[in-house]
Parts: C-alpha cells; sequence; structure tokens
C-alpha cells in the first residue's frame, strides 16, 4: 500500500503530519509536470495543476497576487493551497448548513465577516440590508463564526493524527500564510 | 524549485488588494482572506446556549422575501462558483427577470467592479432579437453587482435538445439564428466564449436567445475547472486553444467551434467529445480530430457532416471565417442549395498534420522515402526475405514501458525495474512475440500520442504498461495493452499473485490471445479483464440516459445542495431509461454519499450504498465504481479500508495525469494519517 511503502519513511517522524507526506508526493508531481511541459501544445499545460479531484473536492476559487506568489516556493504554494481548501471546505458545509434552513441569504450577506475583526462588523448595514434589528444581527454573526471556527476545526481535525496537534497545524498553516507575504 | 505552471494554478485572473487587517492577498470565495479565516480557528471555544440552527430560525430573513435592488427575488434558478441566478420580479412593472448575482468578485477592489459593470454595460448594448437582452445592471445594498436581464420562459437548449434532436431541420434553422446573432455581437467586437447549450435560451414561441454575451469569465457558472486553471468555458464545447492559451489572444473562431460543437450535439445528441471527466473531455478536444458526424447517425445528411467538421476543426485558420459565414452555409443547407464548406482532403488533413507535428512528421516522411528504395531494392536483392521478416516481427511485437510502483509513487523503483523485467523476460520465452524494454528513459506515458511515440520509436506494434502495489501479501498489477497505430487501449487486466513472474505468465497468455498468436484462453480466477479502455465501460447505447447522466454530471460538479438533489434526479432517469447503466448507478452512488454529509432526514448512505453495489455488480472493472466505494467507506469512518479502492481505481484507468492528482495530493491524507 501507498502509505506502508518507502514513501512513509520518508515523512519527518517529528512532525507526524500527513501534509508533510504529501509534500513529497507534490514534487515528484510537479517534477512529472515539468517533464510533460512538452506537451504544452497539446493544451497539456493546464492539465497538471488542477488539486481538486473533480468529485472530491469542491471548485476553489483560491486566489492570490501573481506577484507574490511567482517568488514561493513549491512548499509554500503547497501549504497555502492546503490551507485554502481546509478553510473552503468549512465554508460550504457553513453555507449549505444555512441553505438547509430557507436562510441561505443570511450567510450571503454575513459570511463577510467571518474573517473581520468584531470591531471592523457594521451591523447597522447589515441590519438596514437584511431588515432585521442590529441585535439579531449581533446573535447571527456570532452563531456563524461560532459555527464557522467549529467546522474548520473538524476539518483539520481529520488531516492530524491526534487532537492535541490540531491547533499545531493551525498556526503551522497561519505561519505559512504569513511567511508567504 | 516550483514549475511554472505551479504558479499559475495559484494565479488569479484578478488582482486582490491587501486584507486591511493583515496585508494578506491571499483570497478565498467571496473575496475573504485566507489568513483572517485561518486565524478564526485559534484560540479556546466560548459557551453559550444559543445555537446557529436556533438563531437562523428565529430570525425573520427567510430566502423566500428576499430583495434586491428593485427586484422581489422568487427563487433560485441556478448556483455556481461565482455567481446565483434567481427568477425574480422587478417592483412597479411586476415584470418577472432573470437576476444574476456575482458572488465570489473580491468585494475589496473597487477596480474589478468597474470592469466587471463596463464589461456588463458593452454586453446589454447587444441589440438583436436572438440575444437575450440585459435590462439593468445594478449593486445590491452589500455592494455585490447584479444585473437582471429577459427571463427565459422556454428554458434552455438543455432542457430541449432530447426533442430537437429527432429533428434536424428545427435543430440546423434554430443554430443558423444564433450563429447570426453571434455574428452581430463578433462585429461588435464582444466574443461569447462560453457557448453551450446552457446559454442558448429559448423564448416562450421557441425562438433562441443568446445569454452571457461577454460575461462568461464574470459567471463561469458550470464550469467545474474555474480560475484555478485558468480556463474559462464548459468542457465539450470550448474550442481546444480556448484551454491552451491566454483568453487575451482568443478570437472569433473559438466562438464558431462552440458553435459547432452544439450543432453536434443537437444532431448526433451527444457533444463531439465525451469523458469522465472535464480534464479528459478538454485534452481529447487537443488530441484528436472531432469523430465524424455520420458515424454516429449515418442518416443524417453529409453535408451536416461537413458543416460540423468544418467548425470543429483543431486549426483555428481552418473553421469557417466567420459566424456569419457558418449561418450562411445552415441557410443553404435548409434551402437545399449547396453549401460552400467542403469536405477536407486526405492530404490537407496530412499538411495541417505535420504542421502541427513537424518532427514527427519530418521522420515520417524521410520512412516513406526509405521505404519506396527499400522496396525496390529488395526485389532484386537477397534482402527482400529479411524486410519481410522485419515487417512480421513488428507486426507481433510488444514494447514495455517501465512499470509504476504506487508504493513508492516512482516507475525506476526496484520493485517497477522487476515487475517490468519479468514481463521482458517472460515474452523471450513466448514465441511469436518479440519484447523491447523502452528506449525513452524515465518516460511517463499518459496520453494517446505518448503511447503512438513510444510504440514508433520502437516499430512495436502494441505498447504494454501498467502498475503495480502491494495488496494484502499479493502484488496487484493492472496491465494497460495499448495500439500503436491507434494509440487506443485494446485491453486491461487486473490480477493479484504471489509473484510476478507468475503474472506475466498469465499476462502472456492474454496478450498472445489479444494479439490472435494464439487462441482464447481461460483466465484464471484471479484476473479480471476487459477488452478495451476502461472509459469504455459503464455507459449506454440509450442517448438519453446518457444525456441525463451528463446533465446529472454536470449539476453534480456545482456542489450546492440544490443542485446535488437535481444530480440525484437526473442519475435517477437515466437509470430508469437503461436499468445496466453502470457509470450512473456509480454517479448516484457519490451523488447520495455528498448529500449524507449534510442531511439526515433520510437515509442515504444506504441509497448510496445500493447504487454503489449495483454499479460493482454491472461493470467489475469501472474505475468510478472504486471511487464511490472509497467515498463510502471514508464516510462510515473506513479509513483504512478506503484506500484500497481508490488506489484500483487509479490503476484501473490507462490515462494518469488526472487520477494520478488523486492519489498523490487528494486528502487520501484525511484518512491515512491515521495509518501512520
Amino acid at each position: 500500500m501507498l502509505l506502508e511503502g518507502h514513501l512513509l519513511e520518508r515523512a519527518d517522524p517529528n512532525r507526524g503530519r500527513f501534509r508533510s507526506l504529501l509534500l513529497k508526493a507534490l514534487n515528484d508531481f510537479l517534477n512529472d509536470a515539468r517533464d510533460k511541459q512538452r506537451a504544452r501544445k497539446r493544451g497539456g499545460d493546464v492539465q497538471f495543476i488542477a488539486w481538486d479531484e473533480w468529485m472530491a473536492e469542491l471548485p476553489s476559487q483560491f486566489s492570490v497576487s501573481p506577484r507574490e506568489s511567482e517568488s514561493w516556493p513549491a512548499e509554500k504554494v503547497f501549504d497555502v493551497r492546503w490551507a485554502a481548501t481546509v478553510a473552503e471546505r468549512a465554508l460550504s458545509r457553513l453555507g449549505e448548513e444555512c441553505e438547509r434552513r430557507g436562510r441561505r441569504r443570511i450567510f450571503d450577506v454575513l459570511s463577510s465577516c467571518l474573517a473581520a475583526e468584531r470591531e471592523d462588523v457594521s451591523y447597522a448595514n447589515f441590519s438596514k440590508t437584511l431588515g432585521v434589528p442590529e441585535t439579531a444581527v449581533k446573535r447571527l454573526v456570532h452563531q456563524l463564526r461560532k459555527r464557522y471556527r467549529a467546522l474548520l476545526r473538524e476539518e483539520v481535525a481529520d488531516t492530524v493524527e491526534k487532537p492535541e496537534e490540531l491547533e499545531d497545524e493551525l498556526r503551522y498553516l497561519c505561519a505559512a500564510l504569513a511567511a508567504a507575504q | 524549485m516550483i514549475s511554472p505552471d505551479a504558479i499559475k494554478s495559484v494565479r488569479a485572473e484578478k488582482e486582490s488588494a491587501p486584507c486591511p487587517q493583515c496585508g494578506s492577498t491571499s483570497r478565498v470565495g467571496r473575496g475573504l482572506c485566507l489568513n483572517c479565516l485561518l486565524y478564526r480557528g485559534l484560540g479556546a471555544e466560548t459557551y453559550d446556549n444559543d445555537s446557529l440552527e436556533s438563531v437562523l430560525d428565529e430570525v425573520d430573513v427567510r430566502d423566500a422575501d428576499w430583495r434586491l435592488g428593485n427586484y422581489q427575488i422568487l427563487d433560485e434558478i441556478g448556483r455556481g462558483g461565482m455567481g446565483v441566478i434567481y427568477r425574480a420580479r422587478q417592483r412597479h412593472s411586476r415584470r418577472i427577470v432573470a437576476l444574476k448575482r456575482i458572488l465570489a468578485y473580491h468585494s475589496d477592489s473597487r477596480e474589478t467592479l468597474v470592469r466587471f459593470r463596463r464589461e456588463a454595460e458593452a454586453a446589454a448594448s447587444l441589440d438583436h432579437p436572438n440575444i437575450l437582452p440585459i435590462y439593468e445592471v445594478g449593486e445590491s445594498e452589500d455592494g455585490l453587482p447584479f444585473f437582471s436581464m429577459k427571463f427565459a420562459a422556454g428554458g434552455s437548449l438543455l432542457e430541449s435538445q432530447t426533442a430537437l434532436q429527432k429533428d434536424p431541420r428545427r435543430s440546423v434553422a434554430l443554430m443558423a439564428k444564433v450563429a447570426r446573432a453571434v455574428h452581430y455581437a463578433h462585429a461588435q467586437g464582444i466574443l461569447h466564449r462560453d457557448l453551450k447549450p446552457g446559454n442558448i435560451l429559448l423564448d416562450g414561441r421557441g425562438e433562441p436567445l443568446v445569454s452571457d454575451f461577454g460575461l462568461a469569465k464574470w459567471l463561469d457558472i458550470s464550469s467545474d475547472l474555474t480560475r484555478t486553471l485558468t480556463v474559462f468555458g464548459t468542457p465539450g464545447y470550448i474550442a481546444p486553444e480556448q484551454a491552451n492559451g491566454p483568453s487575451a489572444s482568443l478570437k472569433p473562431t473559438a466562438d464558431i467551434y462552440s458553435l459547432g460543437a452544439i450543432l453536434f450535439n443537437l444532431l448526433a445528441g451527444r457533444p463531439p467529445f465525451l469523458g469522465v471527466h472535464a480534464l479528459s473531455v478538454i485534452q481529447q478536444a487537443a488530441d484528436k480530430p472531432a469523430p465524424k458526424l455520420r458515424g454516429l447517425r449515418p442518416t443524417l445528411d453529409r453535408d451536416l457532416e461537413t458543416i460540423c467538421a468544418r467548425c470543429l476543426d483543431r486549426e483555428p485558420a481552418a473553421r469557417y471565417r466567420s459566424a456569419g459565414d457558418l449561418a450562411e452555409d445552415l441557410e443553404r443547407w435548409l434551402e437545399g442549395r449547396p453549401i460552400i464548406a467542403r469536405p477536407v482532403s486526405p492530404v490537407v488533413r496530412t499538411w495541417r498534420w505535420s504542421k502541427r507535428n513537424p518532427k514527427l512528421a519530418g521522420s515520417l516522411a524521410a520512412a516513406v522515402v526509405l521505404g519506396a528504395i527499400g522496396v525496390t531494392a529488395a526485389i532484386s536483392s537477397s534482402r527482400l526475405s529479411s524486410v519481410v521478416q522485419n515487417a512480421e516481427l513488428a507486426r507481433h511485437s510488444v514494447v514495455v514501458t517501465p512499470f509504476e510502483d504506487l508504493d513508492d509513487l516512482s516507475n525506476t523503483s526496484p520493485s517497477s525495474k522487476a515487475v517490468t523485467n519479468a514481463f521482458a523476460a517472460a515474452f523471450t520465452q513466448t514465441t511469436g512475440i518479440r519484447a523491447s524494454g523502452s528506449k525513452t528513459q524515465n518516460v511517463d506515458p499518459w496520453s494517446v500520442e505518448d503511447w503512438k511515440k513510444i510504440g514508433e520509436a520502437a516499430g512495436s506494434r502494441f505498447v504494454l504498461s501498467g502498475s503495480v502495489r502491494q495488496r494484502e501479501g499479493k502484488q496487484r498489477v493492472a496491465v494497460h495493452l495499448i495500439e500503436t497505430a491507434s494509440g487506443s487501449v485494446v485491453s486491461t487486466w487486473l490480477q493479484d499473485a504471489d509473484s510476478l513472474p507468475e503474472i506475466a505468465k498469465t499476462s502472456i497468455s492474454k496478450i498472445s490471445a489479444a494479439l490472435g498468436v494464439s487462441s482464447a484462453i481461460t483466465l484464471p480466477s484471479s484476473i479480471i479483464a476487459f477488452d478495451g479502455d476502461v472509459s469504455a465501460i459503464g455507459d449506454t447505447n440509450n442517448s438519453v440516459a446518457r444525456s441525463y447522466c451528463d446533465r446529472g454530471r454536470e449539476f453534480f460538479l456545482r456542489y450546492n445542495l440544490a443542485d446535488v438533489d437535481r444530480a440525484i434526479d437526473s442519475f435517477h432517469k437515466a437509470i430508469e431509461l437503461d436499468a445496466n447503466y453502470a457509470l450512473a448507478y456509480a454517479l448516484l452512488g457519490s451523488a447520495c454519499q455528498a448529500r449524507a454529509q449534510t442531511d439526515n432526514s433520510r437515509d442515504w448512505r444506504s441509497e448510496a450504498d445500493r447504487a454503489t453495489t449495483t454499479a460493482l455488480r454491472l461493470a467489475p472493472m469501472l474505475p468510478e465504481v472504486y471511487r464511490a466505494r472509497a467515498g463510502t467507506l471514508r464516510r462510515y469512518g473506513q479509513l483504512r479500508a478506503a484506500l484500497d479502492p481508490c488506489l484500483t481505481a487509479y490503476q484501473l484507468r490507462s490515462d494518469r495525469s488526472d487520477s494520478r492528482r488523486w492519489i498523490r495530493t487528494n486528502r487520501s491524507a484525511r484518512f491515512s494519517n491515521r495509518l501512520v
């Protein structure tokens, strides 16, 4: 099996995260992609970089300034892309939960608060947009944030070995992004 | 170091401004800052008695009461990664409109909004009876842009294509009008870039209305490729050069290709290229000529075949020069006059091909010349016998490419070499088949063209390729036998065995039978085989069932609840029409699993199970069945068990480019970490 083969032995035992193992696979993958640049004229260059398998992943809307990404090493690209997948999964599940209760619009309007600092949220504007009192907007934003946080942690928990590593993994991903800037 | 392609994967079409809080430019959907989103996950949990569900239920903001600008939202008609479409009512006029709202633009960039508005207004200026009119371009209270347009009561060609198939004249008449409309827009300097059945709407009287002119890149409603691939358009309908090059260099001929693909679909009942997923469709469109229309529907007129072929030529310059010329030919056909387009002669076809493949063409030309000399000389010399002998040998020769070792993710590992050598050794002991190792070092074949080149370089009639991995103490080997001349897989088999020589030996009997060297053989029970490429497995002969299945897949790829439900419905309809349609069962299984994740009110899991089991019974070598099986096991928490079907799915496919991604970068991580 893939994971009982040599590749496993090469994963960093101290980190214990599967991300590092995948990183090795990614490097092979990128090397393959380079080998195949000869196939470009057939449209080959769009083939190799789709990270999202068609049935297993969401269509990603991840983007970053080209000026920044051009200087990133492959490892950074991988970590950041991984982080984006985790966050997008959590967002998408949150949206679906709202849709199930006939409240997709609340998610559409208030999801912009999920990344914002509490004091930067203009509750008055949202209150006007949604036609509900500010107190209701505050409660909604609070619950959306809480639920998003739980979903994000669930997504990350699936990718670490032990529950206590969850916080570390999140910090690692934050640091990867910070270093990427 | 990173490859330029990888950079492209994270490069956005639109520039995002730095986040005011942290300065990062990394964004996910709706322009949210990725860095800030991750920080939200840190720290201790806050406890209160409320839950999201209870607060949502308390607030009286039902989706049903939604207003946007001057419009009351009635219901959602479609949703995709970038935007959402509603049926809406204009408040004072009471007019029913369709309203599209962009969700995923970067709300922090005014420049983006200005560009969107400018392009939407340009599209709104198009005034043609067969172009869907845009009424208003606006911005909602939360700063997100939207535009309203005529509501086309007749739906789109997606819904009516089955009926149109029975009426080629009506299809042609309709496409002539569409081509005229596209020509008009081209004359105004606006390309469509995403013409497809879903974008050709019909009004109440059945007249076609082309929608989304110039806006495809903003909407990208149904494309599952998204911007990460920097491809805009819909697989099956976009021109090969559109998938290949920067969108800025596109010409009107790209739209003409799409018009041809739509016409082809209306006449033949399927688009020119089919594949199990978007990427394989795009790759085929770039790699091989479109199939002949009459190969699928022999009763159709030859002139229609010529018109489609002219539109679908891989060389943009060989297509109709304008959409007007296409309209002209369609109108001529309707009136019974001779069409202008001529079928492409073999000479022209060869010339075009050699333009695309200059090196290969050069060496082939040399081979032809040498061949002629050889024959002349051979007639009068004793070399005749050796020439004949070599040709005879080449008829039965097989070139073995390095096997891929899935335990090591390499094709140069000891295990990979061992299996390759075992095959070569077994060949040399078998009379009638000559084997050679692939001369191309580190070759990692993945497409029809690669197979052909390897086979041609070795002068072999067949190419043998495959993969090996350890499974329950045995070696599981998958083998693909590919014919050099066509690049197509003639046989695929999968075997579990204790030793490599054992696998090689049974495989040789299988190959001998495939080559016609020996008569048919009885395979041991440890081997399952299919004579052909697995991509042909699980399909249906019922074109209506197939179109339901294709539609279901398109819905499924939109990843929202309403569309997953629509997908499930479509797969059910496909199965109603063909109860042995394995692919539809497998996809139904996957869709039910997706539903199980968010809905506990119904036993989706059992439905997924039943569908997957049926698919497996109908087509034991269909890769999608194994993918669905892996998904089911993963959701049940049987993580270790899920990896096996996932790898088997990978092994079964001869075209590795896409499934390799799945193995390597997918979140098989999610379950595999628990094995570590």
